[in-house]
């Protein structure tokens, strides 16, 4: 976590659908509570179209995206060592996680996960709850980073996109280039000299 | 089918050289020097010793100041740089009033050659310029103008040296972006900021913000002429200023949505339940 990034040792795992057959599958199967906030057009707009815009970006640069993700594929993810950064962007709802193929209990998630030297960066809406449980839970020496927000899928998307971007053209550790694109999304001075 | 897509950038005075012609108004240059001096910060002390009528041309819009600007080609620069796109190839043209253009070209690297060409003649007519007849304060804002002038002759210097290395191919090829601030100056102008890779360069230019939207999409259309996939020469700061763009919202309702997805994070560690470190953002 304090060593120079490369956009290769970073995947960014989605646990809501970023597909429109994956928002109708979800839609159909009602097991998950993401997308019953949203009609299609909507959900278009605000998850398929940028996440097509920008995983294209970070395939490009390097980073490996993975859509529909499982528990067991979360878990896998994190404890394969193969990865600095885990980024999850995915919903939770009443104690329950949105996976790919339905949602989890979080503390059968937390039991499971073993952060080992990994940044698992949680893009999920409001989780303090569920990160003081993972703390609580799965004690490791890994660093989990949230924010207190409802976060915005697109821009979420977005600042990944940025992250893994600048990432690729300069030597930072993930904190610095997270923290510097924050700045510039904010419009602060920057806090890197690049 | 032929596609065509033309578009212009008006450019402000990056130089401009007091024209011994009109001996009535030795300054003119210096007066909008004067002007754009008083709004920025790099050199205050040049406003000292300008004549008073100098300061009075403050008030004036930048419309008024490019249309004088382009009335007089052998003090100016450039004045617009006009590029047009077809079936994928760029040409360039300057222009500085009149019915043709300064210089035509596809070469970028024959653009900047000629941009550097004009710049140092004109400096070279302002070096001639006889000053036996000005008193010393009206001397001291002609250094203080010619000072400013060299700056931004070297400014854009070191922008075309970083990215001179024998460069044909259009400007997009090479990766050659430019970033607009968003605060538009007084006098009309924006800053701008042109990269190559993790080398920038800054300068200035006065452009409305119609013009910019119209160049921001004819940038777009010419890396697609040329089927460059636009995300490859996107830098980090395109990509968030894409993202602000989606959003759709006025800057105010913008910035409190940004503040709110970005403006708190927390890195939290935790081998020690008792270590733990926040790291707030911002």
């Amino acid at each position: 976590m304090t060593h120079i990034i490369r956009p290769s040792e970073i995947a960014i795992l989605f646990g809501i659908p970023t597909s429109e057959e994956g928002y109708l599958r979800a839609t159909e199967e009602n097991r998950t509570d993401f997308v019953r906030g949203f009609v299609l057009p909507k959900y278009k707009q605000e998850v398929t179209q940028p996440f097509k815009r920008t995983a294209e970006m970070m395939k490009t640069d390097g980073a490996i995206i993975t859509q529909d993700v499982t528990k067991e594929y979360l878990v896998s993810t994190v404890a394969s060592g193969r990865f600095s950064v885990v980024v999850f962007m995915s919903h939770w709802h009443d104690q329950m996680i949105d996976f790919g193929d339905g949602a989890a209990h979080f503390a059968d998630v937390a039991q499971a996960l073993h952060i080992k030297h990994t940044v698992l960066d949680l893009c999920i809406c409001g989780p303090v709850e569920l990160v003081s449980n993972f703390r609580r839970l799965a004690p490791s020496s890994g660093l989990i980073r949230y924010s207190r927000t409802d976060a915005l899928p697109s821009l979420w998307m977005y600042f990944y996109a940025a992250v893994i971007r600048l990432l690729k053209t300069n030597r930072l550790t993930y904190i610095q280039a997270f923290e510097e694109v924050s700045s510039r999304f904010l419009k602060r001075t920057p806090t890197t000299e690049l | 089918m032929k596609q065509a897509i033309t578009t212009s950038i008006i450019l402000g005075a990056i130089y401009c050289a007091p024209n011994p012609a009109q001996a009535n108004s030795p300054f003119d240059c210096e007066k909008l020097l004067t002007k754009e001096r008083t709004n920025t910060s790099e050199t205050p002390e040049a406003t000292e010793g300008l004549p008073q009528a100098a300061t009075s041309t403050r008030d004036r819009g930048a419309g008024n100041r490019i249309g004088r600007l382009n009335k007089s080609s052998d003090r100016v620069l450039f004045a617009e740089l006009r590029v047009a796109a077809v079936d994928g190839s760029v040409s360039y043209q300057l222009w500085s009033g009149g019915d043709t253009p300064l210089h035509t070209t596809t070469s970028i690297s024959d653009l900047l050659e000629h941009i550097e060409a004009r710049a140092k003649a004109l400096n070279k007519t302002a070096s001639h310029l006889d000053t036996s007849s000005l008193t010393p304060a009206q001397n001291d804002g002609l250094a203080a103008a010619m000072r400013i002038r060299e700056q931004r002759r070297q400014r854009l210097t070191r922008i075309i040296a970083r990215s001179h290395p024998a460069i044909d191919s259009p400007l997009f090829e090479r990766g050659i972006t430019f970033q607009f601030s968003d605060i538009r100056r007084a006098d009309g102008s924006f800053k701008v900021e042109a990269r190559l890779g993790t080398k920038s360069g800054e300068f200035r230019v006065t452009v409305s913000a119609k013009a910019r939207a119209v160049l921001e999409r004819f940038i777009a259309a010419v890396r697609k002429l040329l089927g460059q996939p636009r995300s490859q020469t996107m830098t980090f700061i395109d990509i968030i200023n894409e993202a602000r763009d989606i959003t759709g919202a006025d800057e105010k309702d913008l910035q409190m949505l940004l503040d709110g997805q970005f403006g708190h994070s927390e890195f939290v560690v935790n081998i020690i339940p008792l270590s733990v470190v926040k790291r707030p953002l911002g």
